[in-house]
């Protein structure tokens, strides 16, 4: 990153300011340049007396949504010069908006602005501005993470269902909606769900077969629990003296790497799955 | 071949002891031999060889259906996309290759070469999975399917802490198909003196599994136990069996 970049992350309103009123010193005091303000060091170093910054500001909409705003100064190297302008604010490598303007000697200012929705990953917005006239460049750019949404909470979407056949014969079927940081449906699909168990008590003698899915356009993925397929049984059901059996296991399911854990009973006649 | 004679020798070399020691085991024993050294393997199972999580690799071998072992120390998330293997199309490479990858990338582990049924992988941290391993018991005929021979062996060597009842597998997610191969192809283990270790290899090598024996330790209390699970082609079976404690530190 160079110099020039630097100072323009440190620049902000109140700065440019202070720049504007810097130039307007040096027009008749050119050693008041040196003083170590934002715009005076970015002279300095290009020998170009236009300023340029910018700094992204927000201003939130909704929860998942934030209006970013991109505002760039800018003034031209000498007095009878007008300096080009390109402003533009991106996120990652997207240009959301851009706009070209001309800036005189005593500066002009230009705000770009656009809503950008969260997403489950990490983006990151950027507001850059380079200024142009006949002596040279001058250039500045400020960024920020946007948050992603990420998985935060798992709820049951009813209705659920419990199919019964005979003694460790049984299927529940429950539905799992995601959640996400923000405190709304997280509805994203193709994500990865991947589950493990830990058992505990293991009166039924019960190995556990994991598997994985992924999260359907809804953010929702389908959860099915039990030995219902093809009538198998779980063997020990099958015997009086274990009908009574419960094994005790703790289900974590993650999400997109995020993970969640249920305290799951299991026994002959029911399987019963709470949030731990 | 002794655990410290791993550090002299190649892998290759390991190899073939592995090779003679199936050739003779079949000889002997007028049992399948597997020959595993000659099997080949696909790109994607090599290079799970190199995913630091070396279950990544124990999974790739499952979905392969070549018998195998694993002890591991440590906690281990698998981090292997089995749905990825069927479209994975670069060319097959041989075991014997994959393997010495494994063990170059993994160089905590060995290869173990007592077995005629199945790889077994090792790492050479010693483990509460080490006494239950090679302790050595009489044991009687044993039938069924892969997971009741894992159950069987698992009650001789710890009776007191493995469940009486038969054993059983519920899915825990998905859709709940295709259970029967995620107990294994059906087992016949002659009745005889073996140790636990030759009881799990015998039973990967027939129903077609890998067995995985890990240690972990209790974040509340310190203790390790070695936990014993076991790959089915895709899937991970989870049996809550604990075959060895220990509180004495790392």
């Amino acid at each position: 990153m160079s110099g020039r970049q630097e100072v323009g992350r440190r620049v902000g309103r109140i700065q440019i300011t202070i720049a504007v009123v810097s130039l307007a010193v040096l027009w008749t005091s050119p050693v008041a340049a040196q003083n170590p303000s934002a715009g005076v060091s970015l002279w300095q170093d290009s020998g170009f007396q236009a300023s340029a910054s910018s700094q992204p500001q927000v201003e939130t909409q909704s929860a998942a949504e934030t209006l970013w705003y991109c505002e760039g100064f800018a003034a031209s190297s000498e007095p009878w010069l007008n300096a080009d302008v390109h402003l533009r604010l991106k996120l990652d490598s997207t240009i959301l908006a851009d706009a070209y303007y001309s800036a005189n000697y005593w500066g002009a200012t230009y705000t770009l602005s656009r809503t950008v929705a969260a997403e489950p990953y990490a983006r990151t917005i950027s507001c850059e501005i380079l200024v142009q006239d006949m002596n040279g460049s001058a250039s500045g750019s400020q960024s920020a993470q946007i948050t992603p949404r990420t998985p935060q909470d798992l709820r049951s979407v009813p209705p659920d269902s419990f199919t019964y056949r005979s003694p460790g014969d049984y299927l529940r079927t429950g539905i799992w909606e995601v959640w996400d940081s923000y405190g709304l449906p997280w509805t994203y699909s193709g994500f990865p769900v991947t589950e493990s168990f830990a058992t505990g008590h293991n009166g039924c003698n019960l190995t556990f077969g994991t598997d994985s899915a992924s999260t359907n356009s809804q953010g929702r993925f389908q959860d099915r629990c039990g030995n219902v397929t093809g009538n198998q049984t779980i063997p020990a059901c099958a015997l009086p003296q274990y009908q009574q059996c419960q094994t005790e296991s703790t289900q974590t399911i993650v999400v997109a790497g995020y993970s969640f854990s249920h305290n799951v009973t299991w026994g002959c006649f029911d399987v019963q799955i709470s949030r731990q | 071949m002794s655990r410290s004679a791993d550090n002299n020798r190649t892998h290759h070399a390991v190899f073939a002891g592995v090779v003679g020691a199936a050739v003779l085991a079949a000889s002997v024993a007028a049992q399948q031999n597997l020959n595993l050294p000659a099997r080949e393997v696909t790109a994607r199972t090599a290079a799970a060889a190199a995913k630091p999580d070396p279950l990544a690799f124990a999974a790739a071998l499952a979905s392969e259906r070549i018998p195998a072992g694993f002890v591991i120390v440590g906690e281990s998330t698998p981090s292997y996309d089995s749905a990825a293997i069927s479209q994975y199309s670069m060319a097959p490479v041989s075991l014997t290759r994959a393997v010495d990858f494994f063990l170059k990338m993994h160089p905590g582990f060995t290869l173990e070469d007592q077995s005629a049924w199945a790889l077994v992988l090792r790492s050479k941290e010693r483990s509460s999975c080490d006494a239950p391993l090679r302790r050595s018991f009489r044991a009687p005929a044993i039938s069924g399917s892969g997971l009741e021979a894992f159950w069987r062996l698992a009650l001789l060597v710890s009776p007191d802490t493995i469940p009486q009842a038969p054993p059983g597998i519920v899915c825990g997610g998905g859709e709940c198909s295709d259970l029967e191969p995620k107990t294994g192809l059906p087992v016949t283990i002659p009745p005889g003196e073996l140790t636990l270790q030759d009881g799990l290899s015998q039973t990967a090598g027939q129903a077609g599994l890998v067995w995985l024996l890990q240690e972990v330790v209790s974040p509340q209390t310190g203790e390790r136990s070695c936990r014993f699970s076991y790959f089915a082609g895709d899937s991970r079976m989870e049996t809550g069996y604990v075959l060895g404690r220990s509180s004495r530190p790392r």
